[in-house]
């Protein structure tokens, strides 16, 4: 017999417990050592600034959220797209491939300040860098999630006649839905921060513009209510695909069935 | 003569290499026909030939009497492993040779669901395959071809992956099946005891390039049962194949 814990500490309890101590850890830092607020305030004073800072933060909030919203279900439809075509035709494959790879090795530093020379301060650079983030992850896992389909499979599927478009329907893509998902977990955790650095580099809204508004300010409290923000909503989305995940493939964790 | 499968004078090379070399067989309606060979000897390679994956170098296959070399979608068949689609329920999985056909899921479900009993499978009707033995998983991998064409089923070591004691049942059960539904069956396995129990005819292949080196008729009564195995014409039959090898 294996002891296990009740569901609720398992589950919440456990992985909060270091996260808290860590805070508690930034806490008696603080106040042993006499550090001054302005360079690094203690959480306890973080927190009512949060509070207090909230309604402001609103507006950007909603931005960000945009920029995230549109750039990563583009960068999802533009992956799927060019996956499918890359699996379906060997030759698209060779010539995309080494253009993804590149694409992925252009340091997003010193892209997006193009974007801001060619497309303005408006949500449209920011999109694009979480586009940019986004997209090489999910599209090479898809990628190679479809490439991975068992050989004796599609074997089979052929010689019960099955078209083209059959087996990518029946099995290649279900059967790569796993390797997505995976993609979609990485970029998802990518996707606000994507948002943030475009905003960063030069906007008038958005959660990064108001992390740098506060920077200038000296505001350390404030720009950690951005950070915690941010890591907040970097979560949510990851929890998001999560779940997408068990909606979308209920095979995976079946309940172990009863003889 | 009522032959519902005929292999003439089949021959493939794989890259050079030589694979299948003069294959001529048949299998006769509601026949049972056992391939016994070394594994690697090219047996595969036949069922692609035969079910129209694979044209021979040379050599014809004839279906019904029909020129059927380079045509998929009329015969299928079984390989060791299971190949079940595992976000695909029994149900669904037993039902998609039936979808790929053009049937709509509807449709190919009811029409799949009365042999869930006959097949042992009744009440896994909604279990994901993960969920089932691999016994369980064969008789369904099995019911998928099946439907995909009754009256003829390619096996190719079905049974392989399977513990001793399973795979005995399985063929007890296999044997209940063919009796039921009479079926021509062409079964390729390199366990002796498993080629001869099953079938009504014997052909040994050799060792690569794969040739027809004997032909047998196993004249055992059916219905057969486990008795059988240890039965003096099971033992003469057994050594007369072991002459073989």
């Amino acid at each position: 017999m294996t002891k296990r814990l009740p569901n609720i500490v398992d589950r919440i309890v456990v992985p909060l417990t270091l996260p808290l101590l860590i805070t508690l850890l930034w806490e008696v830092v603080v106040r042993l050592g006499q550090i001054p607020p302005f360079i690094l305030p203690s959480p306890i004073r973080v927190l009512p600034t949060m509070v207090e800072v909230f309604p402001d933060l609103l507006p950007h909030l909603r931005i960000t959220l945009l920029e995230f919203a549109i750039g990563f279900s583009l960068a999802l439809l533009l992956a799927i797209f060019i996956a499918l075509l890359m699996d379906a035709l060997p030759l698209a494959k060779k010539m995309v491939y080494p253009l993804l790879v590149v694409s992925q090795t252009v340091p997003i530093i010193s892209v997006a300040p193009l974007f801001l020379i060619w497309f303005g301060y408006g949500i449209l650079p920011k999109v694009l860098v979480v586009i940019l983030v986004c997209f090489f992850p999910i599209g090479i896992s898809l990628l190679e999630g479809l490439a991975a389909v068992d050989a004796e499979l599609l074997k089979l599927l052929k010689a019960m006649g099955a078209r083209r478009f059959q087996i990518y329907r029946l099995v290649k893509i279900p059967a790569a839905l796993p390797a997505l998902l995976a993609g979609l977990k990485i970029s998802a955790s990518y996707s606000i921060m994507g948002a943030i650095i475009g905003e960063w580099l030069g906007a008038m809204q958005g959660i990064g513009y108001y992390m740098n508004l506060a920077q200038h300010a000296f505001s350390v409290d404030r720009v950690l209510v951005a950070v915690l923000v941010i890591t907040i909503l970097s979560l949510a989305v990851f929890k998001i695909v999560c779940l997408l995940e068990k909606i979308l493939m209920p095979w995976q964790t079946p309940e172990a069935w009863e003889d | 003569m009522d032959s519902k499968l005929e292999v003439r004078k089949v021959s493939k090379r794989y890259n050079r290499i030589k694979v299948l070399q003069d294959i001529s067989l048949s299998v006769m309606k509601k026949q049972f026909v056992s391939i016994l060979g070394p594994s690697g000897c090219g047996k595969s390679t036949l069922f692609e030939v035969i079910s129209g994956l694979q044209l021979p170098d040379n050599g014809e296959v004839l279906i019904d009497g029909k020129d059927s070399r380079g045509r998929t979608g009329r015969v299928s068949y079984m390989p060791q492993k299971d190949l079940l689609l595992p976000w695909k329920t029994i149900l669904d999985n037993a039902a998609l040779p039936l979808v790929i056909k053009g049937e709509s899921w509807p449709e190919a479900r009811r029409k799949a669901a009365p042999y869930f009993a006959p097949f042992e499978l009744d009440g896994f009707e909604r279990a994901y395959p993960q969920q089932l033995s691999g016994g369980m998983r064969q008789r369904a991998a099995l019911l998928r071809t099946f439907l995909f064409a009754r009256d003829i089923l390619l096996l190719d070591e079905p049974f392989g992956a399977l513990d001793a004691l399973t795979r005995s049942k399985m063929h007890l059960w296999l044997l209940d099946i063919f009796q039921r539904y009479g079926p021509s069956v062409l079964f390729i396995t390199h366990d002796i005891d498993e080629a001869i129990f099953l079938a009504d005819k014997l052909y040994i292949f050799s060792a690569r390039p794969a040739r027809v080196v004997a032909e047998i008729e196993i004249e055992l009564p059916r219905p057969r049962s486990q008795e059988l195995l240890t039965s003096g014409e099971f033992a003469a039959l057994k050594k007369e194949v072991l002459q073989f090898f």
